[in-house]
Protein backbone atom coordinates (compact mmCIF):
# COMPACT_ATOMS: atom_id res chain seq x y z
CA UNK A 1 0.00 0.00 0.00
CA UNK A 2 2.83 2.30 0.91
CA UNK A 3 4.57 1.76 -2.43
CA UNK A 4 1.38 2.43 -4.39
CA UNK A 5 0.59 5.50 -2.32
CA UNK A 6 4.03 7.00 -2.88
CA UNK A 7 4.03 6.16 -6.56
CA UNK A 8 0.58 7.64 -7.18
CA UNK A 9 1.33 10.77 -5.24
CA UNK A 10 4.51 11.24 -7.22
CA UNK A 11 2.71 10.70 -10.50
CA UNK A 12 0.17 13.40 -9.57
CA UNK A 13 3.01 15.85 -9.24
CA UNK A 14 5.20 14.59 -12.05
CA UNK A 15 2.34 15.34 -14.42
CA UNK A 16 0.40 18.63 -14.56
CA UNK A 17 -2.70 17.08 -12.95
CA UNK A 18 -1.66 17.62 -9.35
CA UNK A 19 -0.57 21.20 -9.94
CA UNK A 20 -3.65 22.06 -11.99
CA UNK A 21 -5.89 20.62 -9.30
CA UNK A 22 -4.20 22.46 -6.43
CA UNK A 23 -4.01 25.69 -8.44
CA UNK A 24 -7.66 25.72 -9.48
CA UNK A 25 -8.75 24.73 -5.99
CA UNK A 26 -6.72 27.52 -4.45
CA UNK A 27 -7.81 30.09 -7.07
CA UNK A 28 -11.52 29.42 -6.70
CA UNK A 29 -11.31 29.25 -2.92
CA UNK A 30 -9.31 32.48 -2.95
CA UNK A 31 -11.90 34.15 -5.15
CA UNK A 32 -14.73 33.10 -2.85
CA UNK A 33 -12.74 34.18 0.19
CA UNK A 34 -12.05 37.57 -1.36
CA UNK A 35 -15.71 38.11 -2.22
CA UNK A 36 -17.36 36.81 0.96
CA UNK A 37 -14.82 37.53 3.63
CA UNK A 38 -12.86 40.50 2.39
CA UNK A 39 -15.41 42.50 0.35
CA UNK A 40 -18.35 41.75 2.67
CA UNK A 41 -16.11 41.92 5.72
CA UNK A 42 -17.34 38.68 7.24
CA UNK A 43 -15.39 36.56 9.68
CA UNK A 44 -17.33 33.41 8.80
CA UNK A 45 -15.41 31.04 6.52
CA UNK A 46 -18.27 28.58 6.01
CA UNK A 47 -19.55 30.39 2.89
CA UNK A 48 -16.30 29.64 1.15
CA UNK A 49 -16.50 25.93 1.92
CA UNK A 50 -20.20 25.53 1.18
CA UNK A 51 -19.57 26.96 -2.28
CA UNK A 52 -16.41 24.90 -2.69
CA UNK A 53 -18.44 21.68 -2.34
CA UNK A 54 -20.09 22.62 -5.65
CA UNK A 55 -16.73 23.34 -7.27
CA UNK A 56 -15.41 20.05 -5.97
CA UNK A 57 -17.95 18.21 -8.14
CA UNK A 58 -15.94 19.38 -11.12
CA UNK A 59 -12.56 18.78 -9.56
CA UNK A 60 -13.06 15.24 -8.25
CA UNK A 61 -13.00 13.65 -11.72
CA UNK A 62 -9.65 15.35 -12.37
CA UNK A 63 -8.19 13.49 -9.42
CA UNK A 64 -9.85 10.13 -9.87
CA UNK A 65 -10.32 9.55 -13.60
CA UNK A 66 -6.95 7.92 -14.22
CA UNK A 67 -6.50 6.12 -10.90
CA UNK A 68 -7.52 2.65 -12.06
CA UNK A 69 -8.53 3.14 -15.67
CA UNK A 70 -4.98 3.96 -16.69
CA UNK A 71 -3.60 0.76 -15.19
CA UNK A 72 -6.20 -1.23 -17.03
CA UNK A 73 -5.41 0.42 -20.33
CA UNK A 74 -1.60 0.34 -20.03
CA UNK A 75 -1.82 -3.24 -18.72
CA UNK A 76 0.19 -2.22 -15.67
CA UNK A 77 -2.53 -3.87 -13.62
CA UNK A 78 -0.74 -7.11 -14.54
CA UNK A 79 2.12 -5.99 -12.37
CA UNK A 80 -0.09 -4.87 -9.50
CA UNK A 81 -2.32 -7.93 -9.53
CA UNK A 82 0.49 -10.48 -9.79
CA UNK A 83 2.62 -8.82 -7.11
CA UNK A 84 2.36 -10.21 -3.59
CA UNK A 85 -0.03 -7.47 -2.43
CA UNK A 86 -3.72 -7.66 -1.71
CA UNK A 87 -6.04 -5.88 -4.12
CA UNK A 88 -7.54 -3.92 -1.26
CA UNK A 89 -4.17 -2.39 -0.41
CA UNK A 90 -3.66 -1.39 -4.04
CA UNK A 91 -7.06 0.29 -4.02
CA UNK A 92 -6.45 1.93 -0.64
CA UNK A 93 -3.04 3.21 -1.75
CA UNK A 94 -4.62 4.86 -4.76
CA UNK A 95 -7.53 6.23 -2.76
CA UNK A 96 -5.28 7.71 -0.09
CA UNK A 97 -2.99 9.31 -2.66
CA UNK A 98 -5.95 11.21 -4.16
CA UNK A 99 -7.06 12.19 -0.66
CA UNK A 100 -3.52 13.40 0.01
CA UNK A 101 -3.70 15.72 -3.01
CA UNK A 102 -7.00 17.07 -1.68
CA UNK A 103 -5.32 17.58 1.68
CA UNK A 104 -2.49 19.49 0.04
CA UNK A 105 -5.02 21.70 -1.78
CA UNK A 106 -6.88 22.27 1.48
CA UNK A 107 -3.63 23.10 3.23
CA UNK A 108 -3.02 25.98 0.83
CA UNK A 109 -6.29 27.52 1.99
CA UNK A 110 -5.06 27.60 5.59
CA UNK A 111 -3.88 31.07 4.78
CA UNK A 112 -7.52 32.26 4.99
CA UNK A 113 -7.90 31.74 8.75
CA UNK A 114 -4.56 33.43 9.22
CA UNK A 115 -5.78 36.47 7.26
CA UNK A 116 -8.99 36.45 9.29
CA UNK A 117 -6.97 36.34 12.50
CA UNK A 118 -5.27 39.56 11.52
CA UNK A 119 -8.54 41.52 11.30
CA UNK A 120 -10.85 39.72 13.66
CA UNK A 121 -11.14 37.02 16.23
CA UNK A 122 -12.46 34.12 14.14
CA UNK A 123 -14.57 31.27 15.49
CA UNK A 124 -11.86 28.59 15.43
CA UNK A 125 -14.20 25.73 16.20
CA UNK A 126 -16.31 26.52 13.21
CA UNK A 127 -13.27 26.85 10.95
CA UNK A 128 -11.88 23.45 11.95
CA UNK A 129 -15.25 21.75 11.62
CA UNK A 130 -15.47 23.22 8.11
CA UNK A 131 -12.07 21.78 7.27
CA UNK A 132 -12.88 18.37 8.73
CA UNK A 133 -16.24 18.30 6.98
CA UNK A 134 -14.73 19.24 3.65
CA UNK A 135 -12.07 16.54 3.98
CA UNK A 136 -14.72 13.93 4.68
CA UNK A 137 -17.00 15.08 1.87
CA UNK A 138 -14.08 15.31 -0.56
CA UNK A 139 -12.76 11.86 0.38
CA UNK A 140 -16.17 10.29 -0.09
CA UNK A 141 -16.49 11.93 -3.50
CA UNK A 142 -13.05 10.59 -4.35
CA UNK A 143 -14.06 7.08 -3.32
CA UNK A 144 -16.99 7.27 -5.74
CA UNK A 145 -14.69 8.52 -8.50
CA UNK A 146 -12.25 5.73 -7.72
CA UNK A 147 -14.94 3.12 -8.12
CA UNK A 148 -16.10 4.57 -11.44
CA UNK A 149 -12.53 4.67 -12.70
CA UNK A 150 -12.23 0.94 -12.02
CA UNK A 151 -15.20 0.26 -14.29
CA UNK A 152 -13.71 1.57 -17.50
CA UNK A 153 -10.36 1.87 -19.19
CA UNK A 154 -11.28 5.19 -20.75
CA UNK A 155 -10.34 8.18 -18.63
CA UNK A 156 -12.80 10.52 -20.33
CA UNK A 157 -15.72 8.19 -19.67
CA UNK A 158 -14.57 7.82 -16.07
CA UNK A 159 -14.40 11.60 -15.67
CA UNK A 160 -17.79 12.34 -17.19
CA UNK A 161 -19.53 9.47 -15.38
CA UNK A 162 -18.00 10.56 -12.08
CA UNK A 163 -19.19 14.10 -12.60
CA UNK A 164 -22.67 12.90 -13.55
CA UNK A 165 -23.02 10.65 -10.52
CA UNK A 166 -21.71 13.27 -8.10
CA UNK A 167 -23.92 15.95 -9.62
CA UNK A 168 -27.05 13.85 -9.19
CA UNK A 169 -26.00 12.97 -5.63
CA UNK A 170 -25.41 16.61 -4.90
CA UNK A 171 -28.85 17.58 -6.13
CA UNK A 172 -30.72 14.89 -4.19
CA UNK A 173 -31.99 17.60 -1.86
CA UNK A 174 -33.81 19.29 -4.69
CA UNK A 175 -35.33 16.01 -5.90
CA UNK A 176 -36.46 15.17 -2.40
CA UNK A 177 -38.61 18.30 -2.27
CA UNK A 178 -40.71 17.10 -5.16
CA UNK A 179 -41.79 14.04 -3.13
CA UNK A 180 -43.56 16.25 -0.60
CA UNK A 181 -43.09 15.90 3.12
CA UNK A 182 -43.38 12.16 3.35
CA UNK A 183 -41.17 9.22 4.22
CA UNK A 184 -39.42 9.20 0.83
CA UNK A 185 -38.39 12.79 1.29
CA UNK A 186 -36.85 11.99 4.66
CA UNK A 187 -34.92 9.02 3.30
CA UNK A 188 -33.56 10.90 0.30
CA UNK A 189 -32.66 13.87 2.43
CA UNK A 190 -30.77 11.56 4.77
CA UNK A 191 -28.67 10.21 1.92
CA UNK A 192 -27.76 13.63 0.54
CA UNK A 193 -24.03 14.28 1.04
CA UNK A 194 -24.59 18.04 0.76
CA UNK A 195 -27.08 17.98 3.62
CA UNK A 196 -24.65 16.20 5.86
CA UNK A 197 -22.15 18.94 5.18
CA UNK A 198 -24.40 21.72 6.49
CA UNK A 199 -23.81 20.47 10.05
CA UNK A 200 -20.09 20.91 9.62
CA UNK A 201 -20.46 24.38 8.15
CA UNK A 202 -22.43 25.39 11.24
CA UNK A 203 -19.60 24.16 13.39
CA UNK A 204 -21.26 20.91 14.45
CA UNK A 205 -19.28 17.71 14.16
CA UNK A 206 -22.00 15.10 14.48
CA UNK A 207 -21.05 11.47 14.80
CA UNK A 208 -23.86 10.57 12.41
CA UNK A 209 -22.36 12.67 9.60
CA UNK A 210 -18.83 11.43 10.23
CA UNK A 211 -20.02 7.82 10.12
CA UNK A 212 -22.08 8.59 7.02
CA UNK A 213 -19.04 9.84 5.10
CA UNK A 214 -16.77 7.10 6.39
CA UNK A 215 -19.27 4.45 5.35
CA UNK A 216 -19.48 5.89 1.82
CA UNK A 217 -15.69 5.66 1.58
CA UNK A 218 -15.60 2.12 2.96
CA UNK A 219 -18.44 1.01 0.72
CA UNK A 220 -16.83 2.29 -2.45
CA UNK A 221 -13.34 1.05 -1.59
CA UNK A 222 -14.85 -2.39 -0.99
CA UNK A 223 -16.89 -2.19 -4.20
CA UNK A 224 -13.78 -1.23 -6.16
CA UNK A 225 -11.81 -4.11 -4.66
CA UNK A 226 -14.64 -6.52 -5.35
CA UNK A 227 -14.90 -5.30 -8.92
CA UNK A 228 -11.19 -5.82 -9.57
CA UNK A 229 -11.29 -9.24 -7.94
CA UNK A 230 -14.28 -10.12 -10.07
CA UNK A 231 -12.36 -9.23 -13.22
CA UNK A 232 -9.97 -12.08 -12.48
CA UNK A 233 -12.84 -14.49 -12.90
CA UNK A 234 -14.53 -13.07 -15.94
CA UNK A 235 -11.42 -12.06 -17.82
CA UNK B 1 8.18 -27.13 -8.95
CA UNK B 2 5.09 -26.12 -10.91
CA UNK B 3 2.31 -28.57 -11.38
CA UNK B 4 -0.62 -27.91 -13.66
CA UNK B 5 -3.56 -30.25 -13.48
CA UNK B 6 -6.54 -30.35 -15.83
CA UNK B 7 -6.40 -26.62 -16.34
CA UNK B 8 -9.36 -25.20 -18.22
CA UNK B 9 -10.33 -21.64 -19.03
CA UNK B 10 -13.57 -20.82 -20.75
CA UNK B 11 -14.40 -17.45 -22.30
CA UNK B 12 -18.08 -17.45 -23.05
CA UNK B 13 -18.50 -20.44 -25.29
CA UNK B 14 -14.86 -20.61 -26.33
CA UNK B 15 -12.40 -22.82 -24.51
CA UNK B 16 -9.12 -20.90 -24.46
CA UNK B 17 -7.37 -23.60 -22.47
CA UNK B 18 -8.81 -27.07 -22.61
CA UNK B 19 -7.89 -29.50 -19.87
CA UNK B 20 -4.11 -29.27 -20.00
CA UNK B 21 -1.76 -30.87 -17.49
CA UNK B 22 1.99 -30.71 -17.20
CA UNK B 23 4.74 -30.26 -14.66
CA UNK B 24 7.77 -28.03 -14.73
CA UNK B 25 10.82 -29.29 -12.87
CA UNK B 26 13.01 -27.13 -10.70
CA UNK B 27 15.76 -25.40 -12.62
CA UNK B 28 14.30 -26.19 -16.00
CA UNK B 29 13.78 -23.87 -18.95
CA UNK B 30 10.49 -24.79 -20.49
CA UNK B 31 9.35 -23.43 -23.83
CA UNK B 32 5.72 -22.85 -24.48
CA UNK B 33 5.06 -22.86 -28.14
CA UNK B 34 1.96 -22.27 -30.18
CA UNK B 35 0.36 -20.06 -32.79
CA UNK B 36 -1.40 -16.86 -31.77
CA UNK B 37 -4.51 -17.54 -29.75
CA UNK B 38 -3.39 -21.03 -28.75
CA UNK B 39 -3.77 -20.31 -25.06
CA UNK B 40 -0.17 -19.56 -24.08
CA UNK B 41 -0.85 -16.20 -22.48
CA UNK B 42 -3.99 -17.44 -20.78
CA UNK B 43 -2.09 -20.32 -19.18
CA UNK B 44 0.66 -17.98 -18.01
CA UNK B 45 -1.86 -15.51 -16.64
CA UNK B 46 -3.44 -18.30 -14.63
CA UNK B 47 -0.10 -19.53 -13.23
CA UNK B 48 0.77 -16.01 -12.10
CA UNK B 49 -2.65 -15.50 -10.55
CA UNK B 50 -3.63 -12.62 -12.82
CA UNK B 51 -6.76 -14.43 -13.89
CA UNK B 52 -8.56 -17.36 -12.37
CA UNK B 53 -9.03 -20.72 -14.03
CA UNK B 54 -12.46 -22.08 -14.86
CA UNK B 55 -11.35 -25.55 -13.82
CA UNK B 56 -8.32 -27.50 -12.66
CA UNK B 57 -5.56 -26.21 -10.46
CA UNK B 58 -2.02 -24.95 -10.46
CA UNK B 59 0.46 -25.50 -7.65
CA UNK B 60 3.84 -23.88 -7.20
CA UNK B 61 6.09 -25.75 -4.78
CA UNK B 62 3.02 -27.60 -3.59
CA UNK B 63 1.12 -24.38 -2.86
CA UNK B 64 -2.13 -23.73 -4.70
CA UNK B 65 -1.98 -20.44 -6.60
CA UNK B 66 -5.51 -19.48 -5.61
CA UNK B 67 -5.52 -20.52 -1.96
CA UNK B 68 -1.95 -19.51 -1.14
CA UNK B 69 -1.77 -16.75 -3.71
CA UNK B 70 0.52 -14.38 -1.78
CA UNK B 71 3.18 -17.05 -1.15
CA UNK B 72 3.01 -18.18 -4.76
CA UNK B 73 3.27 -14.68 -6.16
CA UNK B 74 6.39 -14.08 -4.11
CA UNK B 75 8.00 -17.04 -5.87
CA UNK B 76 7.07 -15.90 -9.35
CA UNK B 77 8.46 -13.12 -11.50
CA UNK B 78 6.22 -12.35 -14.46
CA UNK B 79 6.88 -10.51 -17.69
CA UNK B 80 3.54 -10.18 -19.46
CA UNK B 81 3.22 -9.87 -23.21
CA UNK B 82 3.15 -6.11 -22.88
CA UNK B 83 5.68 -5.08 -20.21
CA UNK B 84 3.78 -3.42 -17.36
CA UNK B 85 5.75 -0.18 -17.31
CA UNK B 86 4.81 3.21 -15.95
CA UNK B 87 5.81 5.45 -18.80
CA UNK B 88 6.21 8.59 -16.72
CA UNK B 89 8.83 7.14 -14.37
CA UNK B 90 12.54 6.77 -14.84
CA UNK B 91 13.95 3.26 -14.98
CA UNK B 92 15.40 3.42 -11.50
CA UNK B 93 12.26 5.00 -10.02
CA UNK B 94 10.25 2.23 -11.60
CA UNK B 95 12.48 -0.54 -10.29
CA UNK B 96 12.46 1.01 -6.85
CA UNK B 97 8.68 1.07 -6.99
CA UNK B 98 8.57 -2.60 -7.98
CA UNK B 99 11.03 -3.37 -5.20
CA UNK B 100 8.74 -1.76 -2.65
CA UNK B 101 5.61 -3.20 -4.20
CA UNK B 102 6.95 -6.73 -4.00
CA UNK B 103 8.28 -6.10 -0.52
CA UNK B 104 11.66 -7.52 -1.53
CA UNK B 105 14.05 -8.36 1.28
CA UNK B 106 17.35 -8.06 -0.60
CA UNK B 107 19.66 -5.13 0.01
CA UNK B 108 18.08 -2.54 -2.26
CA UNK B 109 20.97 -0.72 -3.94
CA UNK B 110 22.97 -3.86 -4.53
CA UNK B 111 20.01 -5.93 -5.70
CA UNK B 112 18.68 -3.37 -8.18
CA UNK B 113 22.06 -2.48 -9.59
CA UNK B 114 22.94 -6.14 -10.11
CA UNK B 115 19.68 -6.64 -11.98
CA UNK B 116 20.27 -3.56 -14.11
CA UNK B 117 23.75 -4.83 -14.84
CA UNK B 118 22.45 -8.22 -15.83
CA UNK B 119 19.95 -6.94 -18.39
CA UNK B 120 22.26 -4.08 -19.37
CA UNK B 121 20.09 -1.09 -18.56
CA UNK B 122 22.48 0.63 -16.15
CA UNK B 123 23.25 3.35 -18.69
CA UNK B 124 19.59 4.31 -19.11
CA UNK B 125 18.58 4.15 -15.47
CA UNK B 126 17.86 7.86 -15.20
CA UNK B 127 15.85 8.10 -18.37
CA UNK B 128 12.08 8.31 -18.55
CA UNK B 129 10.72 4.94 -19.67
CA UNK B 130 8.48 6.55 -22.29
CA UNK B 131 11.54 7.71 -24.21
CA UNK B 132 13.27 4.35 -24.29
CA UNK B 133 13.35 2.17 -27.37
CA UNK B 134 11.23 -0.94 -27.51
CA UNK B 135 14.21 -3.16 -26.79
CA UNK B 136 15.12 -1.25 -23.67
CA UNK B 137 11.51 -1.25 -22.51
CA UNK B 138 11.48 -5.00 -22.89
CA UNK B 139 14.63 -5.26 -20.79
CA UNK B 140 13.15 -3.07 -18.10
CA UNK B 141 10.23 -5.49 -18.20
CA UNK B 142 12.58 -8.40 -17.61
CA UNK B 143 14.37 -6.47 -14.86
CA UNK B 144 11.02 -5.92 -13.19
CA UNK B 145 10.35 -9.66 -13.19
CA UNK B 146 13.73 -10.28 -11.55
CA UNK B 147 13.17 -7.96 -8.61
CA UNK B 148 12.88 -9.93 -5.41
CA UNK B 149 14.86 -12.88 -6.79
CA UNK B 150 11.88 -15.09 -7.63
CA UNK B 151 12.55 -18.80 -8.04
CA UNK B 152 10.29 -19.00 -11.05
CA UNK B 153 10.37 -16.70 -14.04
CA UNK B 154 7.47 -16.59 -16.43
CA UNK B 155 8.22 -14.70 -19.61
CA UNK B 156 5.56 -14.13 -22.21
CA UNK B 157 7.21 -13.64 -25.59
CA UNK B 158 10.29 -11.97 -24.14
CA UNK B 159 12.02 -11.22 -27.44
CA UNK B 160 9.12 -9.92 -29.45
CA UNK B 161 9.84 -6.66 -31.23
CA UNK B 162 13.55 -6.65 -30.55
CA UNK B 163 16.28 -6.27 -33.12
CA UNK B 164 18.41 -9.31 -33.94
CA UNK B 165 21.31 -8.26 -31.76
CA UNK B 166 19.02 -7.64 -28.83
CA UNK B 167 17.27 -10.96 -29.38
CA UNK B 168 20.57 -12.78 -29.04
CA UNK B 169 21.46 -10.77 -25.95
CA UNK B 170 18.12 -11.38 -24.28
CA UNK B 171 18.37 -15.08 -25.07
CA UNK B 172 21.73 -15.21 -23.39
CA UNK B 173 20.31 -13.38 -20.40
CA UNK B 174 17.49 -15.90 -20.18
CA UNK B 175 19.90 -18.82 -20.47
CA UNK B 176 21.99 -17.30 -17.73
CA UNK B 177 18.93 -16.82 -15.55
CA UNK B 178 17.80 -20.36 -16.25
CA UNK B 179 20.89 -21.75 -14.58
CA UNK B 180 19.56 -20.88 -11.15
CA UNK B 181 15.86 -20.56 -11.73
CA UNK B 182 12.90 -22.29 -13.24
CA UNK B 183 11.89 -20.49 -16.39
CA UNK B 184 8.76 -20.83 -18.48
CA UNK B 185 8.85 -18.85 -21.67
CA UNK B 186 6.36 -18.60 -24.43
CA UNK B 187 7.15 -17.89 -28.00
CA UNK B 188 5.96 -18.42 -31.48
CA UNK B 189 9.51 -18.20 -32.73
CA UNK B 190 10.76 -21.72 -33.10
CA UNK B 191 14.52 -21.24 -33.35
CA UNK B 192 14.33 -19.30 -30.13
CA UNK B 193 12.72 -22.14 -28.28
CA UNK B 194 15.13 -24.70 -29.67
CA UNK B 195 18.04 -22.42 -28.78
CA UNK B 196 17.09 -21.79 -25.18
CA UNK B 197 14.75 -24.43 -23.89
CA UNK B 198 15.43 -27.84 -22.47
CA UNK B 199 11.87 -28.96 -22.99
CA UNK B 200 9.12 -27.75 -25.25
CA UNK B 201 5.38 -27.86 -24.91
CA UNK B 202 3.53 -27.31 -28.13
CA UNK B 203 0.03 -26.08 -27.58
CA UNK B 204 -2.68 -25.50 -30.13
CA UNK B 205 -6.27 -24.41 -29.65
CA UNK B 206 -5.94 -24.77 -25.90
CA UNK B 207 -4.66 -28.35 -26.02
CA UNK B 208 -1.19 -29.77 -25.60
CA UNK B 209 -0.10 -31.49 -28.79
CA UNK B 210 3.45 -32.44 -27.77
CA UNK B 211 5.85 -32.30 -24.85
CA UNK B 212 9.48 -33.23 -25.42
CA UNK B 213 12.98 -31.89 -25.91
CA UNK B 214 13.45 -29.90 -29.12
CA UNK B 215 15.84 -32.58 -30.47
CA UNK B 216 13.49 -35.44 -29.79
CA UNK B 217 10.60 -33.60 -31.32
CA UNK B 218 12.39 -33.11 -34.59
CA UNK B 219 13.84 -36.62 -34.49
CA UNK B 220 10.59 -38.34 -33.74
CA UNK B 221 8.79 -36.80 -36.63
CA UNK B 222 11.62 -36.87 -39.06
CA UNK B 223 10.88 -39.76 -41.41
CA UNK B 224 12.85 -38.54 -44.35
CA UNK B 225 16.25 -37.18 -45.10
CA UNK B 226 16.54 -33.97 -46.98
CA UNK B 227 19.49 -32.54 -48.80
CA UNK B 228 19.92 -29.11 -50.26
CA UNK B 229 22.55 -28.75 -52.97
CA UNK B 230 23.80 -25.96 -55.20
CA UNK B 231 25.09 -27.10 -58.55
CA UNK B 232 26.72 -25.22 -61.38
CA UNK B 233 25.17 -25.98 -64.74
CA UNK B 234 21.88 -25.75 -66.56
CA UNK B 235 18.63 -26.92 -65.08
CA UNK B 236 18.10 -29.61 -67.68
CA UNK B 237 21.58 -31.07 -67.15
CA UNK B 238 21.28 -31.14 -63.41
CA UNK B 239 17.84 -32.67 -63.44
CA UNK B 240 18.82 -35.39 -65.81
CA UNK B 241 21.89 -36.20 -63.71
CA UNK B 242 19.82 -36.32 -60.55
CA UNK B 243 17.20 -38.50 -62.11
CA UNK B 244 19.85 -41.16 -62.59
CA UNK B 245 20.42 -41.44 -58.86
CA UNK B 246 18.26 -44.08 -57.24
CA UNK B 247 16.89 -43.67 -53.78
CA UNK B 248 15.57 -40.16 -54.42
CA UNK B 249 11.88 -39.74 -53.79
CA UNK B 250 11.45 -36.06 -54.42
CA UNK B 251 13.31 -33.32 -56.24
CA UNK B 252 12.40 -29.70 -56.18
CA UNK B 253 14.15 -26.77 -57.76
CA UNK B 254 14.66 -23.88 -55.42
CA UNK B 255 15.67 -21.58 -58.27
CA UNK B 256 18.76 -19.67 -59.17
CA UNK B 257 20.62 -18.18 -56.22
CA UNK B 258 23.95 -17.48 -57.88
CA UNK B 259 24.38 -16.87 -61.57
CA UNK B 260 24.97 -20.08 -63.44
CA UNK B 261 23.91 -22.27 -60.52
CA UNK B 262 20.70 -23.90 -59.37
CA UNK B 263 19.60 -25.01 -55.93
CA UNK B 264 17.74 -28.24 -55.39
CA UNK B 265 15.97 -29.85 -52.51
CA UNK B 266 16.29 -33.61 -52.59
CA UNK B 267 14.49 -36.07 -50.38
CA UNK B 268 15.73 -39.62 -50.01
CA UNK B 269 13.35 -42.46 -49.43
CA UNK B 270 14.32 -44.66 -46.55
CA UNK B 271 17.33 -44.11 -44.38
CA UNK B 272 20.04 -44.50 -47.02
CA UNK B 273 22.70 -41.83 -47.36
CA UNK B 274 22.30 -40.39 -50.83
CA UNK B 275 25.08 -37.82 -50.64
CA UNK B 276 27.72 -40.02 -52.19
CA UNK B 277 25.43 -41.13 -54.98
CA UNK B 278 24.42 -37.58 -55.76
CA UNK B 279 28.03 -36.48 -55.76
CA UNK B 280 29.24 -39.19 -58.11
CA UNK B 281 26.30 -38.78 -60.44
CA UNK B 282 26.83 -35.03 -60.76
CA UNK B 283 30.59 -35.43 -60.99
CA UNK B 284 30.13 -37.86 -63.81
CA UNK B 285 28.08 -35.26 -65.65
CA UNK B 286 30.79 -32.67 -64.86
CA UNK B 287 28.43 -30.57 -62.81
CA UNK B 288 30.34 -29.22 -59.78
CA UNK B 289 28.50 -29.18 -56.45
CA UNK B 290 29.19 -25.83 -54.84
CA UNK B 291 27.27 -26.44 -51.67
CA UNK B 292 25.54 -29.32 -49.99
CA UNK B 293 23.79 -29.56 -46.69
CA UNK B 294 21.54 -32.04 -45.03
CA UNK B 295 18.50 -30.89 -43.24
CA UNK B 296 16.55 -32.86 -40.69
CA UNK B 297 12.98 -31.97 -40.00
CA UNK B 298 13.23 -28.53 -38.47
CA UNK B 299 11.22 -27.61 -35.46
CA UNK B 300 9.19 -25.41 -37.76
CA UNK B 301 8.03 -28.38 -39.74
CA UNK B 302 7.33 -30.35 -36.59
CA UNK B 303 5.32 -27.44 -35.37
CA UNK B 304 3.38 -27.17 -38.59
CA UNK B 305 2.67 -30.89 -38.62
CA UNK B 306 1.50 -30.91 -35.05
CA UNK B 307 -0.57 -27.77 -35.11
CA UNK B 308 -2.22 -28.26 -38.45
CA UNK B 309 -2.95 -31.98 -38.37
CA UNK B 310 -6.24 -31.42 -36.58
CA UNK B 311 -7.32 -28.86 -39.11
CA UNK B 312 -6.62 -31.31 -41.87
CA UNK B 313 -9.04 -33.79 -40.43
CA UNK B 314 -11.56 -31.16 -39.62
CA UNK B 315 -11.67 -29.53 -43.00
CA UNK B 316 -11.22 -32.69 -44.99
CA UNK B 317 -8.93 -31.03 -47.50
CA UNK B 318 -5.65 -32.76 -46.83
CA UNK B 319 -4.15 -32.18 -50.23
CA UNK B 320 -4.56 -28.47 -50.33
CA UNK B 321 -3.33 -28.05 -46.81
CA UNK B 322 -0.31 -30.20 -47.49
CA UNK B 323 0.45 -28.06 -50.51
CA UNK B 324 0.29 -24.91 -48.52
CA UNK B 325 2.42 -26.36 -45.79
CA UNK B 326 5.11 -27.39 -48.18
CA UNK B 327 5.12 -24.03 -49.81
CA UNK B 328 5.56 -22.17 -46.58
CA UNK B 329 8.29 -24.51 -45.46
CA UNK B 330 10.15 -23.94 -48.66
CA UNK B 331 9.94 -20.21 -48.37
CA UNK B 332 11.49 -20.75 -44.97
CA UNK B 333 14.43 -22.52 -46.42
CA UNK B 334 14.99 -19.99 -49.10
CA UNK B 335 14.91 -17.08 -46.77
CA UNK B 336 17.07 -18.69 -44.19
CA UNK B 337 19.69 -19.58 -46.69
CA UNK B 338 19.74 -16.19 -48.24
CA UNK B 339 20.20 -14.62 -44.88
CA UNK B 340 23.06 -16.87 -43.87
CA UNK B 341 24.93 -15.92 -46.99
CA UNK B 342 24.33 -12.26 -47.26
CA UNK B 343 23.64 -10.92 -43.82
CA UNK B 344 24.91 -13.34 -41.26
CA UNK B 345 23.98 -11.02 -38.40
CA UNK B 346 20.41 -10.46 -39.50
CA UNK B 347 19.68 -14.14 -39.48
CA UNK B 348 17.66 -14.07 -36.29
CA UNK B 349 15.31 -11.41 -37.54
CA UNK B 350 14.80 -13.26 -40.76
CA UNK B 351 13.90 -16.33 -38.84
CA UNK B 352 11.36 -14.40 -36.91
CA UNK B 353 9.73 -13.34 -40.13
CA UNK B 354 9.81 -16.89 -41.31
CA UNK B 355 8.07 -18.03 -38.19
CA UNK B 356 5.39 -15.51 -38.88
CA UNK B 357 4.82 -16.67 -42.41
CA UNK B 358 4.55 -20.23 -41.21
CA UNK B 359 2.08 -19.13 -38.67
CA UNK B 360 -0.04 -17.29 -41.19
CA UNK B 361 -0.11 -20.45 -43.20
CA UNK B 362 -1.37 -22.26 -40.14
CA UNK B 363 -4.15 -19.80 -39.60
CA UNK B 364 -5.34 -19.91 -43.14
CA UNK B 365 -5.80 -23.60 -42.79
Amino acid sequence: MNAIFKKELRSYFSSPIGYVFVAIFFCVAGLLFTVYNIFYRMGDISYVFSNMTMIFLFLTPVLTMRLLSEDKKAKTDQLLLTAPVKVVSVVLGKFLSAVAVLAIALATTLIFPIILKVYTDPAWGEIWSNYIGFCLLGASFISIGLYISSLTENQIIAAIATFGVLFVLYLTNNFAVSFGDGFINTVIQWFSPANKFTDFSKGIISIESVIYYLSIMAAFVILTTAHIEKRRWIK
Amino acid sequence: MIEIKNLTKVYGSKKAVDDISFTVNRGEILGFLGPNGAGKTTTMNIITGYIAASGGNVTVDGLDVVEKSMECRRKIGYLPEQPPLYMDMTVSEYLNFVYELKGAKEEREEHLSSIMEMVKITDVKDRIIRNLSKGYKQRVGIAQALVGNPEVLILDEPTVGLDPKQIIEIRNVIKELGKKRTVILSSHILPEVSAICERVIIINKGKIVAIDTPENLSKALSTERKLIIRVEGSEAQIESALSKVDGISYIESLGQKETGTYDYLIEANGDGDIRKKVFSSLALAELPILMSKTTGLTLEEVFMQLTSSEDVQAEDEPLEVAEKEKKSIFTCFKRKKKSTEEFPVVQEGEIEEVAETTEEGGEEN
